[in-house]
């Protein structure tokens, strides 16, 4: 077990960074006049932080523990998740989605789906985002609370019950430009707090050419060819030639296309962040923006998981990961690598930036949580038509409602240890159908109502059906799959399983919504559909504007570096 | 919403850097000082950055 003390400079930086938390919130409350204030920043923020909290919600302290056990345990290939799906994702939505997000001045994405379509696919989008946001929300609780009860030895109630008042302080004074403001501290704390670890990590392995070395080694202790945890496509011909276990066409289809594209361009969790800026420029940027530090972030969350496990296998200056069960425990990477690295002062502000990475991707959702709950759900089925101060209220109510089910979740996840494989599930059966939904209805404007209503439901089956029907190798049927009965086709990996999942969910969406579309007739003439799809609304103006501000073209020089990576470690 | 980030920013980063160069200092660790000058210029960068943008009148 890693265990960490904190030396009185330790606590200095973490009392630092709470006491600036909150008074940004102070601040902010002086400032903040309505519920538009509140729940879309007045539209007013600048693209470069709205840039930052746009990837500053995706990088709670679960994505950076979890990516540097990745890296540990399949090498470079974890990249994936940051390179090629994740900026081709991002650049999508910033050229051609955002414009219909932003300007057709929708609040929200269920409320898109309002405008696009009808209320029943709004509602439905809205419960089923409302869910996942809580859960995820209460994972991040669930998991720092018991982060810090293992290494510091602090008690797990009272961890859960401190960081979510503070949570919940911040957002009640400042709303959701509170929420952005303390995702763009939590940006650069996580880089002052892991590029010292990256650069003692290196020199402790040898530098970079030490690490390759000793990565063949670990690569070919474990059956694979040596290259296999520096390389990020090169072995993907076949699944049992890679340690991740997936084929180049799941990888593409699941994790590039459905899966990172869903998330990207639907989830309300981070497209809110771009819909909170300034104008249509600011938030066409706002994602493609994002998408350079995404590219570079391996080097500071895959990069420390490769260190420790070339340390590890190679017995090099006394580190060693925590062992559990005869294998190392790849989820104590992160603590591993500071309590070994870090002197005192430097392991504080390596444990604020995980804190800070916790408390903001609990902020994130639930300032998601407060507008779909306020606008798509209270406004639309319970108070149509009260004053600005009364949704304000609600708002700020549903604030207060959404980090006490979080604790609960937080609770409920305790119970189960395999919580965080029912929520990627989740987010398969969910964004994977909704992206399929999107495409169609923002890029053909034959999608009718009952198409992607019916769509969605059956896109939901596809995934259902699909999971129930599979299992990952050395898997009971149950939660991981084969619950239907039969075991039609057994994945080499649960994220082969999974990205497989999303991609017949999709598949069944996409076929669905097309096949209803065209047997049903449209309830919404062109006119309505103006700024809502493609084909129908005049593209923003983009003359006397510099090549690198234009988002095509940034988009495309993003692409092109993105490109690049992919080719040096492929 | 008018609240500069950088300010705040600034600020922290400032302090956690003058916190982190002192430890080094006491505990004669070059890598907690180095860490500490860099956190504390980022700072100083930020605190800049935000007090010309508010001479210029633009607020970010």
């Amino acid at each position: 077990m890693v265990t960490l003390s904190l030396s009185p400079a330790d606590y200095l930086i973490l009392a630092i960074y709470f006491a600036f938390v909150l008074g940004i919130g102070v601040v902010l409350r002086r400032k903040l006049s309505g519920s538009a204030d509140f729940f879309e920043s007045g539209r007013s923020l600048p693209a470069w932080v709205c840039a930052l909290g746009f990837i500053g919600a995706n990088l709670g302290a679960q994505e950076v523990m979890g990516m540097a056990a990745s890296g540990a345990k399949y090498g470079a290939m974890t990249a994936h998740f940051y390179w090629l799906p994740a900026v081709s994702a991002m650049v999508f939505v910033g050229v051609f989605m955002m414009p219909f997000y932003y300007g057709s001045r929708a609040r929200s994405v269920p409320e898109y789906l309002k405008l696009r379509f009808d209320e029943r696919t709004r509602t439905f989008n809205a419960a089923t985002f409302a869910v996942m946001t809580i859960f995820s929300s209460g994972i991040s609780m669930y998991a720092l609370g018991r982060l810090l009860n293992l290494i510091l030895g602090w008690n797990f109630h009272l961890c859960l019950a401190a960081c979510g008042a503070v949570v919940l302080v911040y957002i009640l004074l400042g709303g959701l430009t509170s929420a952005i403001y303390n995702e763009v501290i939590q940006f650069f704390l996580i880089v002052a707090g892991f590029l010292p670890l990256v650069w003692l990590g290196l020199i402790a392995v040898g530098g970079w050419d030490g690490l390759v070395a000793r990565l063949k080694v670990v690569s070919v202790a474990r059956g694979y060819e040596e290259g296999a945890w520096m390389h990020t496509w090169a072995n993907t011909g076949n699944p049992a030639e890679n340690p991740m276990g997936i084929e180049w066409v799941g990888l593409t289809m699941g994790l590039g296309f459905v899966l990172a594209f869903g998330y990207w361009c639907t989830d309300f969790l981070v497209v809110q962040r771009a819909m909170a800026a300034e104008n249509m420029a600011a938030a066409r940027r706002t994602p493609i923006l994002a998408a350079i530090p995404k590219m570079l972030f391996p080097g500071l969350v895959i990069l420390p998981g490769m260190i420790a496990i070339a340390l590890h296998t190679a017995h090099v200056g006394g580190f060693s990961l925590p062992q559990n069960a005869g294998e190392p425990d790849y989820n104590m990477t992160v603590p591993a690598l500071l309590a070994h690295f870090f002197p005192s002062g430097l392991l504080g502000l390596g444990l604020t930036a995980l804190i800070a990475s916790f408390m903001s991707g609990m902020a994130g959702n639930v300032t998601a949580f407060n507008t779909v709950w306020t606008y798509d759900i209270y406004q639309t089925h319970v108070k149509p038509g009260a004053s600005d101060a009364h949704y304000l209220f609600v708002g700020r109510l549903a604030t207060v409602a959404g980090i006490a089910a979080s604790i609960g979740a937080a609770y409920f996840a305790a119970r189960f240890n395999n919580i965080m494989d029912v929520l990627q599930l989740v987010f398969a059966f969910v964004n994977a159908p909704l992206f399929a939904t999107f495409l169609l209805g923002m890029f053909w404007r034959r999608t009718t109502s009952a198409g992607a209503f019916y769509g969605l439901i059956l896109g939901t089956v596809g995934a259902a059906c699909h999971h129930g029907l599979t299992l990952p190798t050395h898997a009971v049927p149950g939660i991981k799959g084969g619950w239907l009965g039969a075991v039609l086709h057994a994945y080499p990996s649960e994220m082969a399983q999974n990205f497989w999942t999303a991609i017949w969910a999709w598949l069944a969406c996409f076929g669905a919504t097309l096949l209803v579309s065209l047997a049903t007739r449209r309830t919404k003439s062109d006119d309505e559909l103006r700024g809502l799809v493609y084909g129908l609304t005049e593209r923003p103006a983009e003359s006397g504007v510099a090549w690198y501000a234009r988002p095509a073209s940034l988009g495309g020089a993003v692409l092109v570096a993105v490109i690049l990576l992919n080719l040096y470690f492929w | 919403m008018h609240l500069d980030i950088r300010l705040p920013l600034g600020l922290m980063f400032a302090s956690i850097g003058v916190v982190l160069v002192v430890t080094g200092l006491s505990s004669r660790m070059a890598v907690t000082i180095y860490s500490g000058v860099g956190v504390g210029i980022f700072g100083l960068l930020c605190l800049f950055l935000a007090w010309r943008a508010r001479g210029r009148g633009r607020v970010s």
